[in-house]
């Protein structure tokens, strides 16, 4: 499998109005895909809508799992 | 790039839930992927497209409470208004805070005593009645006592009064029980006089009286009084009529068995509607009525498996609860398991239908809530605040994002496992966007994991022209 680079050079400023779009580039292998996001720090917000995913379906994986 | 790629719109369609198991086996329809639920939604609240916000944070009302310089614990808040006669109205905020009833005159974040010498760590309730605000608690020694605004201590409330532990008015009479020699029984006093409880229209009635149940809670519904017993076999009644003798005399209809309440403090209407916790869940009286005691109804389904496994059950008839109405939300703050500290915060949503929940301070520490309270602020806002056991009033939900106006807290989401329609098909991600309200010139945290995996985190700017650092 391999990994994912989302720290990867940034792709641009998406959207308008209202909401910013933030892009990242994603590049690993998955059956199951668990997302969470936070926020921790003193005095800081989060509010995020909505996440857009761009998925290449690869196949039947006959192997294990891992 | 694969002519096979997908675009997902991941969105936010349910509440905290526990109990739909870990993994959405949805595939996406037209390109979104609504999540029915979420196995974690903590320190957030919703925003009527389901996205979470991290909840506000809070700042202190007033100095600690002390005693002998020792902090005490605030057992419960309370707002006194009265309208008086010329015109202008006052308002006072009353708390029963270590061995004290304590005023606040003017919200000047200043308390002054107004009663001494109580027991503490009792049970609180207050209400407002022929222009007193008047206070019982659960000790079987201090009695109730009123206060009408002006004189610089309470007064017992009546000579004739039952020391009971909680009241509500209902049909120009002062209703109350929790009497520890008469468990069962509801009382009312003479007619717009809550101090006279022997002759004039003053009676009581007995409620399926040594059934193995007490009277726990009492409140004034549609045009009905309705009595809830627990904590064992559990049983709600009502009381119809308006007078205690007759054409329409007082009489009890059992309204279930089954279902029933924990206390007093965790009772409270939304919308049309009264929701109440049990041993059991937390319940809508509308879908008991409906259902009984199927559980299916119960508000608090989602979340079954953490209140029953998660909480303190031998505290839990020291919850509180709150109509946060501003807001939408229905809120009761409960001790966790291990701990008799009520650290934790369960947030019922019921702008959504069905409504959603939410956690604040089961992850991560929020405020502390040994007790719950709706008061208005000096800039007449109804806004929700809470009192802890160290002593401090707080004020919740304010635009700062920190405690106190200092500590940090940890707003948190995670969903369920996606396979987005099939576990057995090999995906890759090749991009992802995230569209946010952006709250500053800083980060949130994305972290996301892959089968088994451990989890990768991206720190995701929201403020500036570029995007990930």
């Amino acid at each position: 499998m391999g990994t994912f680079t989302l720290n990867d050079p940034i792709l641009g400023v998406l959207g308008g109005g209202q909401f910013t779009t933030r892009a990242f580039r994603m590049n690993g292998e998955f059956r199951d895909l668990q997302l969470r996001w936070y926020q921790s720090v003193a005095s800081q917000d989060m509010e995020p809508h909505y996440l857009e995913l761009f998925i290449d379906v690869l196949g039947v994986d006959e192997s294990l799992p891992s | 790039m694969s002519d096979r790629l997908q675009k997902v719109i991941i969105t936010c369609g349910g509440g905290w839930a526990t109990d739909f198991g870990p993994v959405f086996t949805g595939a996406p329809q037209g390109n979104a992927l609504i999540l029915p639920f979420l196995l974690r939604a903590d320190n957030v609240t919703y925003e009527l497209d389901g996205a979470p916000h991290k909840v506000g944070g809070s700042s202190l009302y007033g100095p600690r409470l002390d005693e002998g310089g020792v902090a005490v614990s605030v057992q419960g808040l309370y707002d006194f208004w009265l309208q008086g006669t010329g015109g202008s109205e006052t308002q006072n905020y009353i708390t029963y805070a270590g061995t004290q009833l304590l005023r606040s005159t003017s919200l000047s974040g200043t308390w002054t005593a107004i009663k001494t010498g109580l027991e503490s760590a009792k049970e609180p309730c207050f209400e407002t009645f022929t222009a007193r605000m008047i206070w019982a608690s659960t000790s079987n020694v201090d009695v109730p006592q009123r206060w009408d605004g002006a004189a610089a201590t309470t007064s017992d409330l009546g000579a004739s009064a039952p020391n009971f532990a909680f009241h509500a008015k209902h049909k120009n009479l002062l209703f109350a029980s929790g009497v520890a020699s008469n468990p069962s029984r509801l009382y009312f006093s003479d007619t717009l006089d809550p101090t006279t409880w022997t002759g004039g229209s003053s009676g009581s009635i007995d409620v399926d009286p040594d059934d193995g149940d007490r009277i726990t809670g009492i409140v004034s519904h549609k045009n009905e009084l309705l009595v809830f017993k627990g904590p064992n076999r559990l049983s709600v009644h009502r009381i119809t009529g308006s007078s205690p003798t007759g054409a329409d005399a007082f009489a009890r209809v059992p309204f279930v068995t089954g279902v029933g309440g924990i206390n007093h403090n965790g009772l409270f209407r939304i919308n049309d509607d009264l929701v109440f916790p049990s041993p059991r869940g937390i319940h809508s009286l509308a879908a008991t009525a409906a259902f009984g005691d199927y559980v299916e109804a119960f508000l608090a389904r989602p979340i079954l498996s953490y209140y029953q496994d998660s909480l303190n059950h031998s505290v839990l008839n020291t919850n509180w609860g709150a109509n946060f109405q501003s807001k939408g939300l229905a809120i009761w703050s409960f001790a966790p398991s291990g701990s008799s500290a009520k650290s934790v915060y369960l947030v019922y949503d019921y702008r959504f239908q069905p409504g959603r929940w939410a956690s604040w301070g089961v992850n991560t520490p929020y405020v502390g809530a040994n007790c719950l309270a709706v008061l208005q602020t000096t800039g007449r806002k109804h806004t929700l605040f809470a009192g802890t056991s160290g002593g401090y009033v707080h004020q919740l939900g304010v635009a700062a994002r920190s405690i106190a106006s200092g500590t940090a807290y940890t707003g948190d989401v995670l969903t369920p496992f996606l396979n987005f329609g099939s576990s057995a098909m090999k995906k890759n991600a090749h991009a992802g966007f995230w569209s946010l309200l952006p709250k500053g010139n800083y980060n949130f945290s994305f972290e996301y994991t892959r089968d088994s995996n451990a989890a990768q985190a991206v720190t995701v700017a929201q403020g500036g022209g570029n995007t990930l650092a």
